[in-house]
């Protein structure tokens, strides 16, 4: 059986100057030994549809937290985030995961791709767990028809059945991304997508976001360690002493 | 949908939970065989047991037996549940078997013309039962018996042997262009016969070479034969066994068609109703065989053989056994012509042996007996209740008692009760017929002593047939529960082994839990996948352990044999067992648990393992090295 949405779907699509996420007062430490370390003092960041926003800073600062907690990935320990006017750091687990598999798309550094699965089956990841076996049945050929669309788009389509293992590291960043957007996210989170890339695949990936910004309005929260590649989205902000600031 | 999806893409493709398969087929495999072969054993016995006694059983604990049994059969026949009440004498004896095997036997004195109302022995016998049944079921009736069939028993649809072995045009072809080699191969054997020193080798090939000379005039014979050669099977045998499938084999030629089957088969069920200890071989016969072993009798005693009884010998006693592979042998036709003689010992009610000593009487063996309980068939025979009886000093006796003759009156050592369904195959049924009979017994005891007759013998008490046999049978109760138990504790072995397995798998899968997580799938989806892995891996593990199970269980008398012939090991050894062969039927009921067993405790053994993955924190997860 398909998951039910747990509450009623926005009712107005939002426009383009509306809060679509929003983060209040984010706060998160970390036990490090017997000492505590304060990541994340409160951070505070409004997403609007259609935006790219960026959040730079160095090694260790946090900003891949705060990205997890406003991906619902992770729990925050102070603060708020809102998603469509929600706060869900109070709804149950099920409603987030819901929020991740519906709302949210991710990319990893690290592409975090399933072995045992081919390229078309990673990408169909999110319409599996979506859908009950019956109902990925009927909608078979639309689902596999929505995979191979966005694959081609990152040039893909010779590579449906071949294994994370055969791949580059470029292909494989690829197919993370098409995973990401198989259902159709209001904000997808990039967390270091060009980190483990060489500088020329880096691009390549970069391309391929800035694309979808552009052409698509995919609203986007990039983190990066990269100032260059921070420069390339609509808003930079810094986290900095555990706490976000504009960029100069 | 990603549930399924992964379950059998990480079956596929880890390896390693294909270990927990193999245990858990494995663990199916030995219970579903222990179970069979004990459950099956205790079935056997049961039915066995049950099959060779009534279903109540009036006994006295004293070789001298109880009286006035007539008077409490009509009585407990009176019972509407009750279908006969049989009298039975149990004794031991001596037999000699044509002065070759002296040997001593457990005796049973049967009424042959009641005993089938009671128990189930007329199916035990083989001349006039079972091998009926074989024929029936399409073993090839030789020539010498297709004429016994016709003449003695008038079944006139059972067709002649001679004209089944006709040969064909083909076949004489065949047998002409086989003497040439027929001729050297004897010409071969007289040369080895120059050639061996070892004087059995020279036999054998002296054996060889008149065989095949003997052969090969008559195969000429034959082949110049008109139309009506027939080739007997001892010719046809032999000469496929010297140069191979040129004509048919005997038996393929002597089996019955379906009207002869039907004919066998109705025969059968008509000996059965009317199984007896009469010799069935014409007089003359017997005279004949007697005088052959005998040459030194007087032609008085020569005569007197035909009133010899009838004896039923239990298969072990004339030595009738299985061979190595699984055939019976021993059964043949001279048995029926070996005069054996019985000594048995009657005993007072005083406890002093009547007729000073043992009382020897002859007999021919009648028919061979084979209930598959081996403690019957190894040493038992069975004679006529009366003169059992009356060799025992158990028939009734004039006496005198202060002065005065009485009759003492006939006594048996055991009243054989059979009841109607649905008490008959029912404890608490058998319990309640039983708690009926005894006020019968003791009436008729009260009344006999009211009336001033004389008691001689012990007093009798009443048993179910399970009670009488509880000491065997709540043993191999006890045995069973206890094997069950032992090799049950060996199978959670498997239940552990799949728990370590799958906290590897689950481990080596953090991160992929993780992704899993972050694309949405809920802590119970993920829980989902192990259990449903666990779920799947008892369910193959155990349909492949039941199809194992299966063919083992099926085929255990084949593997047995053939363990024994390799590795000279004999487990089944039928003194212990009670029976020659191991029970080899599945109970579906007993079956259905194992295998739903093994599928819970396969969920159960992935259970920890699915919780801790349902557990793990997604971002954690991601980040697990």
């Amino acid at each position: 059986m398909a998951r039910t949405t747990p509450q009623a779907a926005s009712p107005t699509p939002p426009n383009k100057t509306e809060s679509i996420l929003s983060a209040r007062g984010i706060q998160r430490s970390f036990r490090m030994g017997d000492s505590v370390v304060q990541v994340l003092k409160g951070c505070s960041l409004t997403l609007r549809e259609g935006e790219f926003v960026a959040i730079e800073g160095r090694s260790g600062s946090g900003k891949s937290t705060l990205l997890h907690i406003m991906g619902a990935l992770d729990e925050c320990e102070g603060g708020a985030v809102e998603f469509e006017g929600q706060d869900f750091t109070q709804m149950s687990s099920t409603h987030r995961s819901w929020l991740r598999n519906k709302k949210f798309g991710f990319i990893f550094q690290f592409y975090h791709l399933l072995p045992e699965l081919n390229v078309l089956e990673n990408t169909l990841l999110a319409a599996m767990i979506e859908n009950s076996w019956l109902s990925f049945r009927s909608n078979r050929k639309a689902l596999h028809a929505r995979a191979i669309e966005l694959l081609e788009q990152l040039g893909l389509s010779h590579r449906l059945k071949h294994r994370p293992s055969q791949l580059s590291g470029g292909e494989r960043q690829r197919v993370a991304i098409a995973r990401a957007l198989m259902n159709n996210p209001r904000v997808l989170f990039a967390d270091e997508p060009t980190g483990n890339l060489d500088v020329e695949t880096g691009r390549q990936i970069m391309d391929v976001i800035e694309k979808l910004h552009r052409d698509s309005g995919q609203t986007i929260v990039m983190v990066t360690h990269d100032r260059a590649l921070a420069r390339e989205a609509d808003r930079v902000l810094v986290l900095k002493d555990g706490k976000l600031e504009k960029a100069e | 949908m990603y549930k399924l999806h992964l379950i059998f893409k990480y079956l596929r493709k880890r390896r390693i939970a294909w270990v927990s398969l193999l245990a858990v087929t494995l663990c199916v495999t030995m219970v579903l065989v222990v179970i069979s072969v004990m459950g099956g054993w205790l079935r056997m016995f049961r039915t066995s047991f049950h099959g060779l006694s009534g279903d109540i059983i009036v006994q006295s604990g004293s070789l001298s037996g109880f009286p006035y049994y007539n008077e409490m059969i009509a009585e407990i026949e009176k019972l509407p549940e009750v279908t006969a009440g049989v009298p039975v004498i149990q004794t031991f004896g001596l037999i000699n078997i044509n002065n070759r095997k002296t040997a001593g036997v457990q005796v049973f004195g049967y009424p042959a013309d009641k005993i089938g109302k009671v128990n189930e022995f007329p199916k035990s016998l083989w001349r006039q039962y079972n091998q009926w049944l074989e024929w029936a079921d399409g073993a090839a009736i030789d020539p010498r018996d297709r004429l016994e069939l016709r003449e003695q028993y008038g079944l006139d649809v059972i067709r002649p042997g001679g004209p089944l072995l006709q040969l064909t045009a083909e076949e004489r072809d065949h047998l002409r262009k086989a003497v040439p080699e027929a001729t050297k191969k004897a010409e071969a054997a007289r040369q080895a016969i120059n050639k061996a020193t070892d004087p059995a080798e020279k036999d054998g090939n002296v054996h060889d070479f008149e065989d095949l000379i003997w052969l090969s005039r008559r195969m000429q014979e034959l082949a110049d034969s008109p139309n009506d050669g027939i080739a007997d099977p001892y010719e046809r045998e032999m000469i496929r066994k010297q140069l191979g499938n040129i004509i048919d084999d005997p038996n393929e030629r002597l089996k019955p068609n379906d009207a002869e089957r039907a004919a066998a088969r109705a025969q059968a069920e008509k000996r059965l109703a009317s199984a007896s200890f009469k010799p069935f071989l014409p007089p003359d016969e017997y005279k004949a065989a007697f005088r052959a072993s005998n040459p030194n009798a007087k032609k008085d005693f020569i005569d007197s053989v035909t009133k010899f009884d009838g004896m039923i010998a239990g298969t072990g006693v004339v030595n009738i056994h299985k061979d190595a592979q699984g055939k019976f042998v021993g059964r043949q036709d001279f048995l029926y012509r070996i005069p054996v003689s019985l000594t048995v010992m009657g005993v007072s009610t005083t406890g002093k042996l009547e007729f000073g000593g043992g009382h020897e009487r002859n007999y021919w063996i009648s028919d061979t007996s084979r209930t598959k309980v081996w403690q019957y068939d190894s040493n038992t025979v069975y004679v006529p209740f009366d003169v059992l009886q009356g060799d025992l000093g158990m028939e009734a006796q004039q006496a005198e008692q202060d002065g005065k003759p009485i009759t003492l009156p006939a006594r048996t050592s055991e009243i054989h009760i059979g009841v109607k369904e649905p008490w008959h195959s029912s404890t608490q049924g058998l319990i309640a017929i039983r708690d009926k009979i005894k006020p019968i017994i003791n009436r008729v005891l009260e009344e006999k002593a009211r009336q001033g007759q004389p008691y001689n013998g012990a007093l009798p008490t009443v048993r179910t047939w399970e009670e009488s046999q509880a000491k065997w049978m709540g043993a191999i109760e006890k045995e069973m529960v206890l094997v069950t138990g032992l090799f049950g504790m060996i199978s959670v072995v498997a239940v552990f082994l799949i728990f370590c397995i799958f906290y590897m798998i689950v481990v080596e899968k953090t991160r992929d839990i993780g992704i899993i997580k972050s694309v949405g799938a809920t802590s119970s989806g993920v829980a989902g996948i192990f259990l449903g892995y666990g779920a799947v891996i008892g369910i193959v593990g155990s349909g492949l352990g039941f199809l194992v199970g299966y063919l083992i269980v099926h085929n255990i008398n084949t593997l047995h044999g053939w363990l024994g012939e390799v590795l000279h090991v004999q487990v089944w050894d039928p003194e212990v067992y009670a029976f020659d062969t191991i029970p080899n039927t599945m109970e579906p009921v007993r079956v259905a648990w194992i295998l739903g067993i093994a599928v819970i405790a396969s969920v159960i053994g992935a259970l920890v393992p699915a919780i801790r993955a349902a557990r793990l924190n997604p971002v954690e997860a991601l980040r697990w090295e």
